[in-house]
């Protein structure tokens, strides 16, 4: 195991671990190099011999970017890699404490193997700062999970929906359709002159129920959501619960300020 | 002065009043590099997405929008919006400018046809302004917060200024009877070992001698602090182990009787 502070030309490889060991996560900005080196290297805080890297056998296996404000910005090692995880926290930490900060913070997926790690360094658990998603236009959200996802429909349904959204903010689209037949999905932001399915709910359901905060049947169950005709409810629910976010979202710091 | 003001997108000219405001409003960040990077040197800074809003010339409040790319799942990557560096001036609060300026940016950009806006913020916050102006739900879970704390460096200020308060006879004669020594092992933080007296606080390094010894983790540590805790939450701590608190009943009480001076020197940034 080799730790070094970061040197021109690691860019690429940081980049690739970074979007290869968070791709099941949702909620952040996928790097790229010219991203990573404006909200890393550039930051005010940061210095090249803050950026610590480990390899292990020549291949990147982990870096953690630490600023003299006492945040870990970025914290990244391969799955399973302990080793590299504890030298990275053992060499942010050292160079941190001679900066003189009261304390360091770095936030992860809950469910990482490396929270070991982060233990076993003293670090505990904090309460803190949220994440929240809303959206200007629904019609544009819908289209984006549904062709995603296309491939799922095909012969399931067959319907054109007119989906009416009340309580919604400034700026934002009250309505929208859905016209779904055989391997086709098209969204339009007015409501088709015949849909065979009206849906009503409230925006913030909508996007409840979309990024997985509320369940769609106890959404009906509650009467927070309306079907006309009743008989259509369970290709409602099917089509919602098929294109809601299932999956876990992580934003490291470096993407939070 | 709620309608004099009206609201329009940055102007270069704009940029030393709106680096002021942005530091004003977060004491925290490094003093004037913070603006420049963030947006300046963004490689996706576009003046049009910041909207200012002025009174009489003056530049009194703006809002930031940063454009992204960010990941709903593991396939799916959409063009979205950041809602960053919302800022108003303190004498201007509570007066609508900040709905306002959401409004306009909203407004200027209803044809770009964005899928997602995101932000971050604590819940009180989003809840009182962000929901109901802008719609903003909680995004999915998953991401922990760890912290480490090196010292108590800002507890000693804090404890610097409130034994000024004591010497300038802010409290009285009612800390005259106080001989109490309380640690507090924090996971993940060494022991904080303070003495209280009528001359004020003290930190000690006699962790053995103490009257009281508070054992929890950090974050239910922060939450006691906050008081963000109720009681029964209190109590399913102290049975649960999750936070212990040994010493005589006496001086137990002598703390409970002294809550709010530790509080005090407890509150606010810490570490």
């Amino acid at each position: 195991m080799l730790v070094r502070t970061v040197r021109d030309g690691d860019e690429p490889a940081i980049v690739e671990l970074f979007n290869r060991v968070y791709c099941r996560y949702g909620g952040f900005v996928p790097r790229t190099v010219e991203y990573w080196r404006w909200c890393c290297l550039e930051r005010p805080d940061v210095k090249k011999d803050g950026v610590f890297l480990a390899f292990d056998g020549g291949n990147l296996s982990g870096y953690a970017v630490a600023g003299s404000s006492g945040n870990i910005w970025e914290f990244c090692v391969a799955d399973g890699d302990e080793k590299a995880a504890d030298a990275l926290l053992v060499e942010a930490v050292n160079y941190l404490e001679k900066t003189e900060v009261s304390s360091v913070n770095v936030n992860v997926p809950g469910d990482a193997a490396f929270t070991k790690s982060l233990r076993k360094a003293g670090f505990g658990e904090v309460p803190a700062v949220e994440m929240f998603v809303t959206t200007l236009n629904p019609a544009a959200l819908v289209d984006a999970l549904v062709t995603s996802r296309k491939q799922s429909f095909v012969g399931r349904f067959d319907d054109e929906l007119a989906v009416r959204l009340h309580d919604v903010p400034y700026g934002v689209s009250k309505e929208f359709s859905v016209r779904i037949r055989d391997a086709s999905v098209e969204i339009a932001e007015a409501l088709t002159a015949k849909p065979s399915i009206i849906v009503d709910l409230g925006f913030s359901d909508f996007l409840s129920v979309l990024f997985g905060g509320s369940s769609v049947s106890r959404l009906f169950l509650s009467g927070k959501i309306k079907v006309k005709p009743l008989r259509k409810l369970f290709a409602v629910l099917a089509l919602l619960s098929a294109i809601r976010l299932e999956g876990k979202w992580f934003f490291p710091l470096s993407d939070f300020i | 002065m709620d309608n004099c003001f009206k609201c329009r997108t940055l102007q270069e000219e704009d940029e030393q009043a709106i680096r002021r405001l942005v530091e004003l409003a977060f004491p925290f960040l490094p003093i004037g590099k913070f603006w420049d990077w963030k947006y300046l040197r963004n490689p996706s800074f576009d003046r049009s997405f910041v909207a200012v809003a002025e009174d009489e010339g003056k530049i009194i409040g703006c809002n930031h929008w940063l454009r992204r790319k960010i990941k709903l799942s593991d396939s799916i990557v959409v063009d979205s919006m950041l809602g960053a560096s919302i800022a108003v001036l303190a004498e201007y609060r509570k007066k609508g400018v900040g709905k306002a300026l959401i409004h306009f940016l909203r407004s200027q950009h209803s044809e770009r046809k964005l899928a997602l806006m995101y932000m971050f913020a604590d819940s009180e916050l989003r809840k009182h302004f962000h929901t109901p102006v802008a719609g903003y739900v909680p995004a999915p879970g998953g991401t922990v917060w760890y912290r480490k704390i090196l010292n108590w460096n800002k507890v000693n200020t804090n404890m610097t200024d409130f034994n000024t308060r004591v010497k300038q006879g802010e409290f009285g004669d009612r800390l005259n009877n106080v001989d109490l020594t309380v640690v507090f092992k924090v996971h993940g933080a060494p022991p904080l070992c303070l003495h209280l007296d009528g001359e004020g606080f003290e930190t000690t390094s006699s962790i053995e001698k103490a009257d009281v010894t508070i054992s929890s983790d950090g974050k239910l540590f922060t939450k006691i602090r906050d008081q963000q805790i109720g009681m029964r939450m209190l109590i399913g701590s102290l049975v649960t182990g999750r936070l212990r608190i040994g010493g005589s009943p006496r001086k137990m009480f002598e703390l409970y009787k002294n809550i709010r001076a530790f509080r005090e020197i407890l509150s606010g940034k810490i570490t």
